[in-house]
């Protein structure tokens, strides 16, 4: 008797419930999954901002270190021109994109751009450029300003700006600009 | 049938639940499961906007680094300049006391004093040229940089103060040195 009774009674999940917890499961899912992508998406443009935050730092570290303790010309490096500590391809004052020097060692130093990556040329010639930006980091542009004006110190205004290569979303833009003046006092 | 009274209890609880009532969940424990779960969520969302936030400031802080640099480096060079021209080496970037002021990358010609770091007139923006100073464009940046010099007869102590600003809170960094007149 007692039995019967029980297999009548026995109900599952009304269809409603059913709807009702599907639903809220899936809006749970949907949420966490959402999150974890965010997650995901963050950490990846927090790796893409240190990459780029560190080859800057590491290429400009090195280049106003050198460019600090640049020499004055006279004959050794005809790139940079006689009586000049700078130049840039538009002259030993101004703009450019390139930079000539000679520096405390009496090497011949030139800083381009190549192919969206800072590469530095010591002697004569360019042939053996090495770059110190790795090629992930896109280096987008990079600028000197050499002012002098009549008989001021020489310094050199350095502008450089890019962004890690990766997803549009996740591209890190970075500009940073520092000034380095010349410790030539001759 | 069942010996065993554990299993028996059990057994007529599970009874009892069929012919009284069908318990579920009753709303106060759903809204408190959905309650618990919609802190987790929060707490992980928290953390991702934290993580953007830390981001943010790290890549400002490396510019601001910079440019305390640079604002060193142009005093510098200001003092180096006066020494060429055989004027006195710390004109233009000294009062004799605490002087505050503001300069650019295109050097003595920029300096203005300045009341302090919040001060307008101490923000940078983004030039036509793409570079970063203090003259007023449409291009805003979240950086203010003031130089602070005090006099000591024979050196200057200089400070080199960025600021930039993230919601409510300032992020502040500090370049010090003296500049000596080591030429006399």
């Amino acid at each position: 008797m007692m039995k019967t009774s029980l297999l009548k009674k026995q109900s599952g999940f009304g269809f409603i419930e059913m709807v009702v917890a599907v639903g809220i499961f899936s809006f749970t899912i949907v949420a966490a999954a959402g999150i974890f992508q965010a997650v995901v998406a963050g950490q990846r443009s927090a790796i893409a901002a240190e990459n780029i935050q560190e080859s800057f730092r590491y290429g400009l570290e090195i280049m106003s270190k050198e460019t600090r303790s640049a020499r004055r010309n006279i004959t050794d490096c005809p790139s940079v021109g006689s009586g000049n500590i700078y130049m840039t391809e538009n002259g030993a004052s101004g703009e450019g994109e390139e930079l000539f020097f000679e520096n405390k060692n009496s090497q011949c130093a030139h800083y381009f751009l190549a192919g969206n990556r800072i590469y530095i040329a010591r002697g004569t010639a360019d042939s053996g450029a090495l770059p110190i930006t790795p090629s992930g980091v896109i280096v987008s542009s990079m600028k000197f300003r050499v002012n002098q004006e009549g008989s001021s110190q020489p310094s050199v205004t350095l502008l450089i700006a890019g962004y890690f290569q990766g997803q549009a979303i996740q591209k890190e833009n970075i500009k940073i600009q520092t000034t380095i003046s010349s410790r030539w006092y001759e | 049938m069942n010996s065993n009274p554990l299993l028996r209890v059990r057994g007529d609880r599970a009874l009892n639940v069929y012919h009284s009532s069908k318990e579920g969940f009753s709303i106060l424990e759903v809204v408190i499961a959905i309650f618990i779960i919609a802190m987790g969520l929060i707490g992980i969302l928290s953390l991702v906007e934290q993580n953007l936030q830390v981001k943010y400031i790290n890549k400002n802080g490396i510019i601001a680094s910079m440019l305390a640099q640079e604002g060193l480096e142009l005093v510098r060079n200001i003092r180096d300049t006066n020494w060429l021209l055989g004027i006195d080496w710390d004109n233009g970037i000294s009062n004799g006391g605490v002087k505050t002021f503001r300069i650019s990358y295109t050097g003595k010609s920029s300096i203005a004093d300045v009341s302090g770091i919040d001060d307008p007139s101490a923000k940078l923006f983004v030039t036509p040229d793409g570079y970063y100073a203090n003259v007023a464009t449409a291009l805003p940046t979240p950086f203010s940089r003031v130089i602070i010099t005090s006099d000591h007869g024979d050196y200057l102590d200089a400070i080199c103060l960025i600021r930039f600003k993230k919601g409510a809170s300032n992020y502040d960094y500090i370049a010090q040195t003296q500049i000596y007149n080591w030429k006399k």
